[in-house]
């Protein structure tokens, strides 16, 4: 009798502990973006991005805040967020979509496709991203990098700068997860 | 040298010099110097801005609270505050980089008072370029 009670607290406690673990979240996730021309190269980074992934569903979020790139110069950051992606009327860029294929319990590195819908600059776009995703003792971590165009998000460059931006920007990504209670 | 000539080469001289000012950000986000326009608590932080959503500006302002986490991730310096409300809502601060010394010595549970810019909220406040002012 008490190794039975012993098996159903056990098997009790599992699906507890899988149900509390069904959503995972980096609140620090990194983002890059790299711009190079022959006038000048453009690097900045942001780190408190936030990602939220929901195991059961392989949904990811992803939000960050424009105005909390570092960049390596002030008027470049003025730039940035001034003329280029108006952080103060748009202040965030969002992607939402999913891991197709995820497995979660799966240990170690598997190479997937997220696809969704990333809004920067008041502009949607469809976004199909490789992206590497590893899980070990650590937790999850999801990364990768894509291009994008500029003038895909309606991002207008004065004609005076434009030898200075690429036309095309390198973005990397990389987000940390830890168990998220809602 | 005529006179218009020289005052063209000064005007030249001055007007890059204030563009390498600029550029290169003196203060390199230091913002030891600059006052707060406010001091809050975390759940006070957490509360305003999650009501107004937008942030006019970036304001320096200080915030009090009890270190939940430092760690480095991505290869900065960070304090998690946390309020005495129970909730997964944070005020991260990523710390200057002349603060390293003085964040290495914070630990978890103590009472700081910190000083950065509001940069705005997604789940946590987040605020860059901080500064300890005390620790409890």
């Amino acid at each position: 009798m008490v190794r039975i009670l012993a098996v159903f607290l056990i098997a009790f406690l599992s699906i507890s502990d899988a149900d509390s673990n069904e959503k995972v979240i980096a609140r620090q996730g990194k983002v890059s973006f790299f711009s190079h021309t022959s006038v000048e190269d453009i690097k900045a980074e942001n780190n408190q991005v936030l990602s939220v992934i929901d195991l059961s569903k392989g949904e990811i979020a992803v939000s960050m805040l424009m105005n909390a790139f570092i960049f390596e110069k002030a008027l470049m950051r003025e730039h940035f967020n001034e003329s280029y992606i108006e952080s103060d009327i748009y202040p965030k860029a969002v992607f939402e979509g999913v891991l197709v294929d995820f497995d979660p319990a799966a240990q170690g590195e598997q190479t997937r496709m997220a696809k969704g819908l990333f809004t920067m600059h008041g502009v949607s776009k469809q976004l199909e991203i490789k992206v590497k995703i590893t899980n070990d003792s650590n937790g999850y971590v999801v990364s990768g990098n894509f291009e994008t165009l500029v003038k895909d998000y309606d991002i207008n460059i004065p004609p005076l700068l434009a030898g200075n931006i690429a036309k095309s920007i390198s973005i990397d990504f990389r987000f940390e997860y830890e168990p998220y209670e809602d | 040298m005529r006179r218009s000539a020289r005052f063209s080469y000064a005007l030249v001289f001055t007007i890059a010099m204030l563009c390498f000012l600029a550029c290169n950000d003196p203060l390199n986000g230091d913002l030891t110097a600059v006052p707060a326009t406010k001091v809050y608590t975390v759940e006070q932080l957490i509360s305003e801005s999650s009501a107004s959503k937008t942030i006019d500006g970036e304001p320096v302002i200080a915030v009090k609270g009890t270190v939940h986490e430092i760690n480095n991730v991505n290869d900065r310096y960070t304090i998690l505050l946390k309020g005495n409300a129970v909730g997964e809502t944070y005020v991260i601060c990523d710390m200057n980089t002349n603060q390293i010394n003085t964040t290495k010595a914070v630990k978890s549970g103590d009472s700081i008072l910190v000083k950065g810019l509001l940069k705005g909220i997604l789940k946590d406040v987040i605020m860059l370029n901080c500064v300890v002012i005390k620790t409890d």
